[in-house]
């Protein structure tokens, strides 16, 4: 009965991790895996050489690392503030609609967004009624990195919160009676009885995250960015993209992702032994 | 007298809480309202910049050109043909595995050896170039099965998904069965999917949603605009203007009535109307939904 997921896996999942070599070679279609020269390093040392290669290298981390923070601490403020509305139906209808742009495509959000943030747009109106020049969002380097953080946590907070709000609800409720009997406050009681309480899930799910400060969002960047701003919005998978599949580059792109997963791997491999060791997490 | 000024805070704190909320609600509704008033809006209104939450010349010519495109209805074709045929066999595939995987390691030898070789994919690959050179020599560049194929057949957050619910049906239920004789397919089939259609219903829905929004390889593997399914569709058309020389006298007729932004609005909304339809199913499965999309225990 296993034997359908272990063939799906072995040739789609096994089977291009050994077309990896073509990193170490000079490849060429017609040679072949076998046929084609080995060349060692070479396509390592011409990427550590690339000028173009340290801004990409830096676009993706910044890109990343943001995003991370911002998607660590909205989801939690916002599940704070949802956990206090005792208004039944409206914490339902804020979630149902908070929830929603998770499952829209790349496609359709960066439909939507290109329409509203470009120069005759509706968020570029709103701007000119506070006498603001319109602002090309996506066609200046200035603010396209900000426009991807905006978007992705536009369009994931509302869905990262669910994991703190099943946390939140996890609290003992004789803790915070004692609290307010005591005396304290609203965000006394949140500070001191919520937040140790879901302080276990936060920090989870902060050490899980960290392996993934290379994976800026390539859907995400591949729909939004256009040459104007590949200096800011250019990033390692879309190089990778491009090189490869636009320009048959194959052996400099193989290259560039096996950096990419290389360091994505150590990442996860030190990430899950510190979960596991420290909070006893496993996934299966 | 401070219990009153406690209630009163509280009160308050309510109310601006409340608000804030319903701010944060509706900048994510917004967009996607916008866009539907832009889509039944005409074109002098969107010129001049007079649509805001509200249609202005109300008019359904952009979806009435959506419904005669037809490669727009190719494409929505495509891409439903893609969701029942993916979502067939990716099920085939993971129920099949996680029966097998949800026995202990004393019945089922080399249990976590398989386990492992099924889990490393999810955080080391060979990338996107060498998968793209094996689906290039397996033939699958332009061809449709690529659609299938492509995105990942079996997912084995999944399938531990599954397993985990597997693990959960009554020994003594599945004991009985072996008694009468039952074998493994049998007992998959009359007792495991039976017990567990909860979890099968969230896996296909987010199969559905993933398969549906799924566009990327689409984009990579297809050059023939034929087999385009819906959403890689969209995303030639987003940064191109429309094209004008393909059409018929009728159509150009109707399109100069129409703003491009107006058509690429109602082509949005139309995509995401089966996301929408299937949203309020989706919901009920939100808790499940998460461990399939993000592996956590």
């Amino acid at each position: 009965m296993l034997l359908p997921a272990f063939i799906v896996t072995f040739i789609f999942m096994y089977v291009p991790m050994y077309g990896i070599i073509i990193a170490f070679q000079d490849f060429n279609p017609a040679l072949g895996f076998s046929g084609s020269p080995w060349v060692g390093l070479k396509w390592f040392k011409f990427i550590f050489n690339t000028p173009d290669f340290k801004n990409i290298f830096w676009n993706t981390f910044i890109i990343a690392t943001s995003k991370m923070i911002f998607l660590q601490v909205v989801p939690i403020l916002f599940a704070l503030m949802l956990n206090e509305v005792m208004n039944r139906p409206l914490k339902r209808i804020v979630q149902t609609i908070t929830y929603l742009p998770h499952f829209l495509s790349w496609v359709i959000i960066g439909g939507i967004f290109i329409d509203i943030l470009s120069t005759k747009g509706i968020i570029n109106q709103f701007l000119g009624v506070f006498g603001i020049d319109p602002i090309f969002f996506l066609g200046s380097n200035k603010y396209f990195q900000g426009t991807m953080v905006v978007t992705e946590v536009w369009r994931e907070f509302g869905w990262a919160s669910i994991l703190y709000l099943a946390a939140i609800a996890g609290v003992n409720t004789d803790l915070y009676e004692a609290a307010y009997l005591e005396g304290a406050g609203r965000f006394r009681r949140m500070w001191h009885v919520t937040m140790p309480g879901i302080i276990t899930t936060v920090i989870l799910l902060l050490i899980l995250n960290l392996s993934g400060v290379l994976n800026a969002g390539f859907e995400q960047i591949l729909v939004f960015y256009n040459s104007a701003v590949f200096e800011t919005g250019d990033i390692l998978d879309t190089f990778v993209f491009r090189m490869g599949i636009q320009q048959a580059q194959f052996s400099l792109a193989t290259a560039v992702g096996l950096f990419k997963s290389v360091i994505g791997l150590v990442l996860v491999i030190i990430t899950r032994g510190v979960a596991h060791k420290t909070l006893g997490y496993r996934v299966f | 007298m401070i219990n009153m000024n406690r209630r009163k805070t509280a009160k308050l704190f309510q109310i601006i809480n409340s608000f804030a909320l319903v701010f944060i609600a509706a900048l994510c509704f917004l967009p996607l309202w916008h866009i539907v008033s832009l889509s039944l809006s005409d074109k002098s209104a969107i010129a001049a910049n007079q649509v805001t939450l509200l249609p202005v010349g109300f008019q359904l010519s952009s979806y009435i050109h959506i419904m005669g495109d037809a490669s727009f209805m190719r494409a929505f074709l495509v891409s439903t043909g893609r969701v029942v045929v993916g979502t067939f066999l990716s099920m085939l595939v993971l129920i099949l595995a996680a029966y097998p995987l949800s026995m202990e390691k004393e019945k089922f030898f080399g249990r976590d050896v398989i386990m492992w070789i099924l889990y490393i994919p999810t955080f080391f690959g060979g990338g996107l170039i060498p998968s793209y050179l094996l689906m290039s020599s397996l033939g699958l560049i332009n061809n449709p099965w690529v659609l299938v194929i492509g995105s990942g057949l079996f997912s084995i957050t999944g399938a531990i998904l599954l397993m985990n619910f597997f693990r959960n049906v009554p020994k003594s239920i599945s004991e009985a069965a072996a008694i009468d004789g039952a074998g493994h397919f049998q007992m998959l089939v009359r007792i495991f999917i039976p017990l567990s259609k909860a979890c099968i219903s969230t896996l296909v829905l987010f199969a559905v949603v993933g398969t549906w929004n799924e566009w990327f390889s689409g984009t990579i593997f297809l050059n023939d605009r034929k087999w385009y399914p819906l959403q890689t569709y969209l995303y030639g058309k987003l940064n191109t203007q429309i094209d004008f020389v393909n059409m018929t006298k009728e159509e150009l007729e109707r399109v100069s009535q129409l703003s491009d932004r107006s058509l690429r609005a109602a082509q949005i909304i139309v995509s995401t109307i089966p996301i929408l339809i299937l949203y309020p199913f989706v919901q009920k499965h939100f808790v499940g939904g998460i461990i399939v999309g993000s592996v956590k225990e």
